[in-house]
């Protein structure tokens, strides 16, 4: 579904990636795994054509992102770092969010638009919120509504940047049934995380990016085969020729 | 486009920041008020009023050209809204030309609220003496001014990054614009035709907000020519065209 293919990225002497190449396959649950620094979040933003790279090339479906400009409508997107505009109300935010994916004529009548909003905060345990401002919301409500906003317009991939970061236990918990929903739905999950134990209970494939090379990209039943190993933590420290 | 100038506009009307404006612009020309009723130098009350209110307005709209949209723009940026917004355009071009509408379209608001305030204040001092039509001078210029200041700052913000640069280097353009102002009959007067070319260049390339400023005809109610409204509106046109177009280039392009 995303095929990445040589990606080399850098930032003045500093090289960030260098000849990535990874393919996402579609519905997969594809975690992506690095210590600070290790270029997670540069190769998403590569994705997103925040910034572009030196050279390689990035295709969904087969098609370049360069010649697709509209490949943006296929996306949902959550930041590391995201706090929603908080002088908006939860309703207004999510129908921004779908009409600058949308033309608004083409949108459903209103009704309607606030019928999917209203399932959308249900489904991301925000029921009855939509006429709540978001400066009352707490910090987790925020990341919940973030991930609302990635389901506006009904993708087919999402790409998640640290979405457990910030989140209380319950709120990993909830967080996890969603994914786990959406991705039994059909939908192909990209995410970038810390956390392994969280990767190995969830994904269906992983990757590992260490100073900007590619360590290892397999299905995680695979990796651990391969390593002998039960835990993910274990293969990440192989991986990675940590000693301590 | 519409989207983000429709929901930057709820959000900013909502905000304390602008809210605080409105508060601090009705106390200004209150203030004006009060100094005309004090001082009265201008020999009428509402003249004072005229002239200390559309001048404390003034600089309350370029303060707030100067400052709120990139303290804005920065915030969304540091809180990763605006990468959400991102995601979903095809350009990031879009996201900046409608912030700029969405602005231009809160200052036309203060603009005309402020000409109503002094107004209204204006004819409560002396109804018989003042025409309240010729406050349409004030709307018109400062809605152009606005523009000219708005598409500056959104350049530099694009250029540098950084929101209090943007904005003060802006102030500085503007302070020199001011000081250039002259230019124009040192180019005239000057012999040599490179330096008569570089005056020229100083005086049409720096901001020049004196042709947007029709105080005195305000106050000594007069009126402005067709012609001289049109070469105001079209150097505004073409200020701001160039700068906005610029501006959209380098933000569209710029790594972030």
């Amino acid at each position: 579904m995303i095929l990445i293919e040589n990606l080399v990225k850098n930032y003045g002497k500093n090289k960030v990636l260098q000849g990535v190449t990874l393919n996402v396959p579609r519905g997969g649950l594809f975690g992506f795994v690095g210590v600070n620094g290790a270029g997670k979040s540069t190769l998403i933003k590569c994705l997103l054509q925040f910034v572009l790279p030196q050279s390689g090339r990035i295709a969904i479906d087969g098609k370049s992102i360069l010649e697709f400009p509209s490949y943006k409508k296929i996306l949902g997107y959550l930041p590391e770092v995201f706090q929603p505009p908080l002088d908006l109300r939860c309703g207004e935010f999510l129908n921004y969010c779908r009409e600058l994916l949308q033309n608004r004529k083409r949108l459903q009548g209103k009704n309607n638009a606030s019928q999917t909003t209203e399932s959308l905060l249900r489904l991301v345990g925000l029921p009855g919120q939509q006429h709540t401002l978001i400066r009352h919301l707490s910090k987790g409500m925020r990341q919940r509504l973030g991930l609302a906003q990635t389901l506006v317009h009904d993708p087919k991939i999402l790409i998640l940047d640290e979405p457990f970061s910030g989140l209380d236990p319950i709120g990993r918990h909830e967080l996890k049934a969603l994914l786990r929903t959406l991705h039994g739905e059909g939908m192909t999950i990209f995410f970038s995380s810390h956390n392994l134990t969280e990767i190995q209970d969830l994904c269906t494939h992983l990757a590992i990016l260490h100073a900007g090379f590619l360590q290892a990209s397999a299905p995680v039943s695979d990796l651990l085969a391969q390593h002998q190993e039960t835990n993910l933590e274990n293969v990440f420290l192989k991986l990675v020729r940590y000693t301590p | 486009m519409k989207p983000i100038i429709r929901y930057t506009i709820l959000e900013i009307l909502r905000s304390r920041i602008y809210l605080s404006a409105l508060g601090l612009l009705l106390i200004l020309v209150g203030v004006s008020w009060l100094g005309g009723k004090i001082n009265d130098n201008f020999g009428a009350v509402w003249v004072s009023i005229l002239s200390f209110g559309m001048g404390l307005s003034q600089i309350l709209v370029t303060a707030i050209a100067l400052f709120l949209p990139v303290f804005h723009m920065a915030m969304e940026y540091e809180q990763g809204s605006a990468q959400v917004f991102w995601a979903k355009i095809e350009s990031r071009s879009i996201y900046y030309f409608g912030k700029f509408c969405a602005f231009w379209i809160l200052l036309v608001l203060l603009i005309v609220l402020a000409a109503l305030v002094i107004g209204g204040l204006a004819l409560l001092s002396d109804a018989s003496l003042i025409q309240i039509s010729f406050l349409k001078y004030f709307i018109f210029g400062q809605i152009l001014q606005s523009a000219c200041i708005l598409s500056l700052v959104f350049l530099l913000y694009a250029l540098i990054r950084s929101p209090v640069a943007a904005s003060l280097l802006t102030l500085l353009t503007i302070y020199f614009g001011i000081l250039f102002d002259t230019t124009l009959n040192t180019a005239l007067q000057s012999q040599s035709f490179f330096l008569k070319l570089f005056y020229y260049a100083l005086y049409y390339g720096m901001p020049n907000l004196s042709y947007f400023n029709f105080e005195n005809h305000i106050i000594y109610q007069q009126n402005l020519s067709i012609s001289y409204l049109s070469g105001s509106a079209l150097y505004a046109l073409c200020f701001t065209g160039v700068c906005v177009n610029l501006a959209n280039v380098v933000f569209g392009r710029r790594e972030v």
